[in-house]
């Protein structure tokens, strides 16, 4: 591929695979930044940036369409094979993970306009405290997928599939923790379903980052590790027959 | 300036054409900015010039050679005291022989009146002459040809085009006088026959069965009585090509087959160009083989079967003329042997077919068409030669099936009733042409059937 | 080439396995190929085959198997030595002057290249179809029952006549030429004329059917036709096919085996070569990294 020794005899061939690459990296860039934007604005309650992350989900959407069709087009035209053949299904795959991972920003950017925005329902933001160190954790494995694709790293991609984990872990504790806040105060239900979409939006947006990774490791070494624990990838387990 | 002389003036001038008009091209497309906006490459300005020097002159120069002598002579003629004028055609071509020998100095069949002395020096003048005026009409006709199409130059002239097209003029007057050569020949050999036929009725010829051509030259009957019964002497061909084609198609075949299927490479290149010095031997070599050594040993063979043979058979002649066309066969067939594709032999051994199975059913199947092509062609080396057949089958033209008979053949007949000095249109010398005329109408036939033959099936495996 | 060999050397799996199966036959320490070289139900095996042109090394140590009624594909860059291993296994190499084979190669567990084994008999058995048609300039019907009639198949000409119309048929040309039997099976289609050499192999009733390029001289919509029979003709036989097509090796095999000058480098389900192949030159060689 592309940035390795011995490219295709075709060069336009490497720069078509490139060119995916770059656009799968633009849209990743573009959807981390949503990610940051939509934790802002739950943070500070603004809804105008809340406003502006569902707004410019439509960029997203325009790249997933690019993507797509690039990658039709390597299909119908270069019949890839092999570890070629694995980088655009993986290209593909990523493009869609990313525009959902992007959707759930969207979801997060309608909440804050509900919560905040609605003058009706006086937020409680001591609800969303667990809330901002998901986000944290979801930007850091959304920047680490998007590093192990750019370098095409199994070990950075293995180090985002074990991460998630942790993210996982993070959202039950936050689940419990709100239902014990719902058991205290029944009323205060409706903000408590709020909580719950932000945590699960962002335990979504994690799981992307960690297909984003498995698809490195697909795209590389040829396996697909998506029903693998994430524990039992180890570098032998890739390489072995 | 004699004639040599003046052509080769000619081409010095066409090569100067050549070098000017090269330059004058390089030296115009100066102004044009390069070579490269020229229409034709330089050499082709230069040829172009070279070309427009040369034929027209050389044109003229043909024209002038080959009616220069018609009307110099005429010129004398008319200067010829009136009495010699009045003079018969056939007479007044002894005097003007006389003029001409007068002027050449050489010696004269009449006394040297003053009259023919005037019209000796007369011709002489006249010749010397026409050969100035011609060397400055062609080299002047060169200098202007060349000259205007010097002149002509520039970029946009087209001069590949044109020169091209000369060439192509050239290419087709080139094979035109190829065949005009034949059809002349053919003319010239048809008109004699008809004067033959006018003598000897069609039929007779060639239904005859009798041939004794020299009974014509008795007294002078006029070629009346004479026996020019062909058909022995076809018979006699017919008989000595069948025994060669008997010798010549199974060895030759053969040979091709062991040479292009089983031999190897090293032997293959050994023995091909080997059986083809058969070829080159001289027939006249084959010939004293064939009566010295052949013959004598036919007919010791034959006396020991308590067979009566001829010294002279056309059995011997047959072997030897088999033997002297082997290469043609062995050749040819090798050739179109070898040009059958592999693929053809691969398909049939991916079957499970043996080499002799491929061989029988597959490849001389595929080669058919061009062994038969070259055996007729072999047929009609057999037919047209001659040599051999004189030493070794006799002069008698006999009708006779039987091999161990002496026999004659028609190109046999052709050089015996050639030879010697009878009148030119007597009905023997004509009777030659007769001959000729049907052989060249057999081996033509027979070539045109194996070249069609070869065509037609030539393709098919394509 | 060594050197590649040496980094995939852990690599190579057992065969060893399947060396019990073998009796008889003794065992050449195995090359260095990746992949499965061995299958269940073997119909021919090659163990440790060299093949010589003179002083050239044209095959080298190459031990594989070819099952039955399967569809193997024989790739690599050109002067690899594909068409030299297929033309082992009929031993159509024996045409060839100067060429030596060594090692075993068994049909059916009879060992091909044994004294008592008539190379006649064989290619009977294993037939065979070249890269450019070449039917014979003989009408059709001839052309198949050029076969039958070397080797006395069909006791009468309606047999024969039998043989012909089953062998066209299942060549999928019967409809298309059964008015025209006596017509030169030269004056067919490119793709016609292949499909009648298929038939013409499949005549005299082969085990297995080697395809050197078969289609590289057809067009797209010939091509597609001669997969189709190369799919059904897998009921019934076994079939190795040359080619350089990779898209025609990945649509009509079930394995695939790469060449590389002379070794053969690998050999997998056709899918996993083409997914996932192991070896860095299959990977180059299939992805178009040459060069
Ligand atoms: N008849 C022959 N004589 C000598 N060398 C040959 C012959 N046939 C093939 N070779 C050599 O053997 C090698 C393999 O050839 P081949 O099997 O035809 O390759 P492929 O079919 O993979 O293109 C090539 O290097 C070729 O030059
Ligand atoms: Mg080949």
């Amino acid at each position: 591929m592309n940035g390795k020794e011995g490219g295709h005899i075709v060069q336009r061939f490497d720069a078509q695979l490139g060119s995916l690459k770059d656009l799968v990296l633009e849209m990743g860039r573009l959807v981390l930044q949503q990610v940051r934007d939509a934790a802002q604005a739950l943070e500070e309650g603004d809804t105008g940036l809340a406003r502006q992350v569902v707004h410019r989900d439509r960029d997203i959407n325009t790249l997933d369409m690019k993507g797509q069709e690039l990658c039709l087009e390597l299909l119908a035209t270069r019949q890839p094979v092999a570890s070629d053949l694995r980088f655009v299904m993986a290209m593909s795959q990523a493009v869609n993970n990313l525009e959902r991972a992007a959707d759930e920003t969207k979801k997060l950017g309608y909440v804050v306009s509900r919560v905040y925005g609605e003058n009706d329902l006086q937020p409680i933001p001591s609800l969303f405290q667990d809330a901002r160190h998901m986000a944290a954790s979801a930007v850091e494995l959304l920047e680490d997928a998007l590093e192990a694709v750019e370098e095409l790293d199994v070990d950075k991609a293995v180090a985002v599939v074990q991460g998630d984990e942790q993210l996982n872990e993070a959202f039950h504790a936050g689940l419990r923790r709100l239902a014990t806040f719902l058991f205290e105060d029944p009323r205060n239900v409706r903000h408590v379903i709020e909580a719950v979409f932000v945590l699960k939006a962002l335990e979504r947006v994690g799981d992307h980052a960690t297909n984003l990774a498995e698809f490195v490791i697909y795209a590389v070494k040829g396996k697909d590790v998506r029903y693998v624990k994430a524990e039992h990838l180890s570098s032998g387990f890739l390489d072995a027959g | 300036m004699s004639t040599p002389l003046l052509i080769a003036a000619l081409l010095v001038l066409t090569a100067v054409a050549y070098v000017l008009g090269r330059r004058r091209s390089v030296a115009v497309s100066a102004g044009a900015g390069g070579i490269r906006n020229l229409h034709s490459l330089p050499s082709y300005y230069g040829s172009y010039a070279a070309l427009w020097c040369l034929i027209p002159a050389l044109l003229v120069l043909a024209l002038w050679v080959a009616f220069r002598s018609t009307i110099v002579t005429e010129l004398v003629v008319r200067d010829l005291p009136q009495e010699m004028q009045q003079l018969g055609p056939d007479r007044l071509g002894l005097v003007l022989n006389d003029v001409r020998n007068l002027t050449s100095g050489n010696v004269v069949s009449r006394e040297v009146t003053p009259e023919l002395r005037a019209a000796a020096d007369h011709l002489k003048s006249l010749e010397r002459t026409s050969a100035a005026a011609m060397a400055v009409v062609v080299l002047s006709l060169g200098v202007i040809g060349g000259g205007l199409a010097w002149r002509q130059i520039s970029p946009r002239l087209r001069a590949r085009n044109r020169v091209e097209a000369i060439v192509n003029v050239l290419l087709i007057v080139a094979s035109l006088i190829a065949i005009f050569t034949t059809v002349g020949i053919v003319l010239s050999v048809l008109f004699e026959s008809i004067l033959f036929f006018r003598t000897v009725p069609m039929t007779s010829f060639l239904f005859g069965l009798d041939w004794s051509p020299q009974i014509a030259l008795r007294a002078d009957q006029a070629g009346s009585s004479g026996a020019f019964g062909a058909v022995p002497l076809f018979t006699g061909t017919l008989l000595i090509s069948g025994i060669a084609m008997l010798v010549a198609v199974p060895i030759g075949l053969m040979a091709a087959i062991y040479l292009s299927e089983y031999a190897s490479r090293e032997f293959r290149a050994v023995a091909k160009p080997v059986l083809e010095v058969l070829a080159g031997i001289p027939t006249v070599v084959y010939g004293f083989f064939a009566a010295l050594t052949v013959a004598p040993l036919v007919r010791d063979a034959g006396v020991a079967l308590g067979l009566e043979v001829a010294s002279e058979s056309a059995l011997a002649a047959g072997l030897v003329m088999g033997i002297m066309i082997i290469p043609f066969v062995s050749s040819l067939s090798d050739d179109v042997i070898n040009a059958v594709p592999q693929s053809m032999r691969d398909a049939s051994y991916a079957l499970g077919a043996t080499q002799s199975e491929t061989v029988r059913q597959v490849v001389l199947p595929a080669a058919l068409p061009g062994i038969v092509g070259s055996i007729l062609l072999a047929v009609s080396r057999a037919i047209g030669e001659t040599m051999i057949v004189v030493m070794a089958a006799g002069l008698s033209a006999k009708l006779t099936a039987n091999p161990l008979d002496s026999v004659t053949t028609v190109t046999v007949q052709i050089v015996t009733l050639l030879v010697g000095d009878q009148e030119f249109d007597s009905p023997k010398t004509l009777a030659a042409f007769a001959l000729g005329l049907v052989l060249f109408v057999v081996t033509l036939g027979l070539n045109v059937i194996a070249l069609h033959v070869v065509r037609k099936y030539r393709e098919q495996y394509e | 080439m060594n050197a590649t060999m040496g980094t995939l050397s852990d690599a190579a799996t057992g065969v060893a396995g399947r060396a019990d199966a073998m009796d008889g036959l003794r065992i050449r320490n195995f090359s260095g190929t990746v992949g499965e070289v061995t299958v269940a139900n073997p119909r021919m095996r090659t163990r440790g085959v060299d093949v010589y042109y003179g002083d050239k090394h044209a095959i080298k140590n190459v031990t594989l198997d070819i099952g039955s009624n399967e569809v193997i594909a024989m790739i690599g860059p050109s002067g690899c030595g594909k068409s030299t291993f297929l033309r082992c296994l009929n031993r159509m190499n024996d045409t060839v002057e100067g060429c030596r084979v060594t090692g075993h190669i068994t049909l059916d567990d009879k060992d091909v290249y044994d004294r008592q084994m008539d190379p006649v008999v064989l290619r009977a058995q294993v037939g065979m179809v070249f890269q450019k048609p070449n039917p014979f300039p003989k009408p059709i019907y001839d052309n198949i029952a050029y076969g039958p009639r070397i080797h006395g198949i069909a006791a009468s000409r309606a047999e024969l006549d039998e043989i012909v119309e089953s062998s066209l048929r299942r060549a999928g040309l019967w409809d298309e030429v059964k008015d025209r039997l006596d017509q030169p099976g030269t004056g067919l289609s490119g793709g016609q004329q292949q499909r009648l050499c298929i038939a013409r192999a499949i005549a005299v009733s082969p085990e297995v059917i080697l395809m050197d390029e078969p289609c590289s001289a057809l067009d797209p919509i010939a091509t597609a036709k001669i997969e189709e029979l190369i799919d059904e003709l897998r009921q019934n036989y076994t079939i190795c096919i040359v080619t350089h097509s990779m898209q025609q090796a990945a649509r009509v095999s079930q394995r695939t085996a790469y060449f590389h000058l002379g070794d053969l480098i690998e050999v997998g389900e056709t899918t996993q070569i083409f997914t996932n192949p192991r070896h860095k030159l299959t990977e180059d060689y299939i992805t178009g990294r040459f060069g």
